[in-house]
């Protein structure tokens, strides 16, 4: 093989990575009016608004990320509606009561746990309160996803991989 | 103003007429393996060589293309949370490899690396003391000596806020190194810079080129060395979750 062979060869790989993302941000110009207008009308002071195109198993999903009233939102739609708003908030902001039971639960789950993010998923439809945690059970320690109801219920319980932060040399 | 004018010139000429900077050019392949022991622990080991690439003659001097140096460096790390993670390693290092006049070095290092979001990227700090026993060629012995690492560091993902398979990012950093005791050249000893690309290939595997700048004080004099290099790193991680959306399993309660 040649030296020319080798470097059509790699021109032609280089040609050929396609790009298969599964979210991009996408500038302002290119989001729907409709999504805009909606993010204008709700959240009318956000600031540090971002767009991203996402796609999960084929279906295309558009999300918005900005800052509103102190909190960090996140609003996703699909086919320019709707579909989840997620809102991070430290733990001591969610009501009292459901943070009781998800503290009891938590307990009961792990012997030992830590309160790593917290989020409320679709506050003014189907409330769900997002809790990622490090806990320990069972001499292992994981991370952990776990979805609470308003009224602190588990209703789901996912682990989660946490890679090392990068670091050569 | 005359006189701070001729005295910035006669500094400048003294420090032509006194320098003896030396500028090398290179290339710095390197290969690193990650991988889980648990959740919490992992283990990694990063291979690198630098090879200067160009004989050189300097002020009569001959300065041949040769290999710089080989660097082993096994290590375990403890991710103590997502932000914050501690290492520990021993490391081989030997200088002139592959000649007569090698140089062995065995170290061992304790590091924290803190992690940020900035922007849509991570911003990492990263502190490492290292214990260093330096081969003596001429009395066989390995002295200890110290030194102290700080490295700042930005990388982030070029087509989204989440590096996905067939994606681009962005990765640079500076580290600065203090020689603390033992046999040393000046305290702040070296400095690295760094900026490159690079290309997630899969699920485990990333591609990165870029330019790195070595500078290291040489003598007690603290005339520099410049090293030139440019990097290319294959990074593999093995520690990859089951499912696509990035979580091992779920369970329903």
């Amino acid at each position: 093989m040649n030296l020319k062979t080798i470097s059509l060869l790699l021109f032609s790989a280089f040609l050929n990575l396609t790009v298969t993302a599964q979210e991009i941000r996408i500038p302002q110009e290119r989001v729907a009016v409709k999504i805009k207008e909606y993010i204008e009308k709700n959240y009318p002071t956000a600031t540090r608004i971002k767009y991203y195109q996402e796609v999960i198993n084929d279906t295309v999903f558009m999300e918005s990320e900005f800052k509103f009233r102190g909190n960090k939102y996140a609003v996703t739609f699909y086919d320019e509606a709707l579909y989840e708003v997620e809102i991070f908030l430290a733990f001591k902001d969610i009501p009292t009561p459901a943070q009781k039971a998800i503290k009891s639960t938590l307990d009961s789950l792990f012997t030992r746990h830590k309160i790593l993010v917290c989020q409320e998923v679709n506050p003014r439809t189907d409330l769900l309160y997002e809790i990622r945690v490090e806990g320990t059970s069972e001499r292992s320690t994981a991370f952990w996803e776990l979805y609470f109801t308003p009224s602190g219920k588990l209703v789901k319980k996912t682990e989660f991989i946490v890679r090392p932060i990068p670091s050569h040399f | 103003m005359k006189n701070i004018i001729t005295s910035i010139f006669l500094i400048c000429i003294s420090g032509i007429g006194h320098a003896q900077d030396l500028s090398f050019y290179g290339i710095l392949p390197a290969f690193s393996l990650t991988g889980g022991i648990n959740q919490k622990v992992n283990y990694n080991l990063f291979i690198s060589t630098t090879i200067n690439a160009f004989e050189r003659e300097i002020n009569g001097e001959n300065y041949p293309a040769s290999n710089l140096q080989l660097y082993v460096q096994p290590s375990i790390i403890f991710i103590y949370s997502p932000k914050l993670n501690l290492a520990g390693s021993y490391t081989y290092q030997r200088g002139n490899p592959f000649n007569g006049n090698y140089v062995n070095e065995h170290r061992l290092w304790q590091q924290a690396i803190f992690s940020n979001a900035l922007f849509q990227g991570q911003l990492t700090n990263r502190f490492r003391l290292e214990e260093r026993f330096i081969e003596n060629r001429l009395n066989g012995k390995y002295p200890l000596s110290t030194r102290f690492r700080y490295q700042i560091g930005f990388n982030t993902p070029l087509q989204g806020k989440k590096l996905n398979e067939k994606e681009f990012y962005f990765h640079a950093y500076n580290e600065f190194y203090w020689s603390l005791t033992g046999s040393k050249n000046s305290t702040y000893s070296s400095n690295w810079s760094y900026a490159g690309f690079g290309y997630k290939i899969g699920a485990s595997n990333k591609i990165e080129l870029g330019y790195l700048l070595q500078i290291s004080t040489r003598n007690i004099e603290k005339d520099l060395q410049y090293l030139h290099l440019v990097q290319i790193l294959w990074a593999t991680n093995l520690k990859k979750p089951a499912a696509k959306d990035g979580y091992k399993h779920i369970s329903q309660k």
